[in-house]
């Protein structure tokens, strides 16, 4: 006690290296605790922002081609009135009628046929719209990750796996009848074939020069599944985030 | 009292030592203030979103995440109208610090 306290020499610097390997510890918690926090945050955004806005716009394009299914129905109709009118008037033998008919029938056709290409070229866009997205959405993830990575990396050491699911598609399919121009409807199950599935392996620990100090390896598992579900004329967004 | 300067460092310290001691006790109180709050941050966040995901253990898993925290005197509120759903939590950490939070969180999934 008496050769510690003969002079003071050193006192500051010491309890300094003490208080340092303090903050050290501190700061290298909170730079696991905000990391995290980032990648639960960002993992959030596209489970509650991303996802919705596309099934969203997915269902719009559905509702879009739902609403020509009552033209479907009148073309249709009106071909199968026409046709059974034009086999009566060639029985009859009424020529300017079969003729009219006829005429009546092609253009009928040709009205079915622009609508066919109406059908078509909504799916087509739809199709589209979610191949594109899904591709960004994936860019972008990663570029989020990243950046985040890059910010925290000189006290965090992480390993993130991003899986997307790449094979989803619109659940539609044309009714029973079939034909040109048909109507659409929903596939039984749309829930599953038209899900938006997005999980997340996120693994990190602390940088290797810091764990002699503070020593920590953490491992979570978010999944997130976005889709939607149909009651007469209420369509509803049905989301589902858990973490393992 | 001192006729030199020797020992001065040493009554010094003991002078300053509780000083020191309560000083940093305190600063280690705050940051576990701050962990704690984004602890409650977080579970009230997720709160609303279960809501939103119309599950039916929204309650217990918000009781749940609060249980492992050190929060006494907990008052919790839930308010939902419409689309718009609302918690208020008040509740004192480290039996220091009172809190009072709330958090409205507005999502229509209807398309």
């Amino acid at each position: 006690m008496k050769l510690a306290y003969n002079h003071n020499k050193g006192f500051f610097s010491l309890h300094f290296v003490l208080f340092l390997l303090l903050v050290t510890a501190v700061v290298n918690g909170y730079a696991l605790v905000f990391y995290a926090q980032q990648q639960k945050d960002l993992f959030r955004k596209t489970c509650f922002n991303d996802l919705p806005r596309i099934q969203t716009q997915l269902v719009r394009f559905e509702k879009q081609l739902f609403s020509l299914n009552p033209l479907s129905s009148i073309l249709r109709q009106r071909l199968h009135t026409l046709k059974i009118q034009r086999v009566a008037a060639i029985a009859s033998k009424n020529w300017p009628l079969a003729a009219k008919l006829t005429f009546d029938i092609q253009k009928t056709v040709h009205s079915q046929v622009r609508l066919d290409h109406v059908q078509k070229k909504i799916i087509s866009t739809a199709t589209q719209f979610l191949k594109t997205n899904m591709s960004l959405l994936v860019k972008n993830l990663s570029t989020s990750n990243n950046f985040q990575y890059l910010i925290w990396s000189y006290f965090v050491s992480a390993k993130n796996k991003y899986y997307l699911e790449n094979n989803v598609q619109l659940a539609i399919q044309s009714d029973s009848i079939g034909g040109l121009a048909p109507n659409y409807e929903l596939k039984s199950d749309y829930r599953r074939i038209q899900s938006l599935n997005l999980n997340l392996q996120h693994e990190y620990l602390n940088n290797k020069k810091f764990q002699t100090l503070l020593n920590t390896h953490q491992k979570h598992h978010f999944s997130c599944t976005v889709s939607f579900s149909r009651k007469g004329d209420e369509w509803h967004l049905a989301i589902n985030q858990d973490k393992f | 009292m001192l006729s030199n300067n020797r020992g001065q460092v040493f009554i010094e310290s003991i002078l300053i030592l509780p000083v020191c001691l309560l000083g940093f006790i305190y600063i280690i109180y705050v940051l576990l203030f701050f962990t704690v709050e984004i602890a409650i941050d977080d579970a009230l966040e997720s709160r609303l979103i279960c809501e939103i995901q119309s599950k039916a253990s929204c309650q217990h898993q918000l009781a749940r995440h609060l249980q492992y925290l050190p929060i006494t005197e907990i008052n919790l509120q839930f308010n939902q109208i419409g689309s718009k759903g609302t918690v208020t939590f008040d509740g004192r950490v480290l039996h220091f610090f009172q809190i009072k939070k709330a958090r409205s969180l507005n999502y229509e999934t209807r398309i």
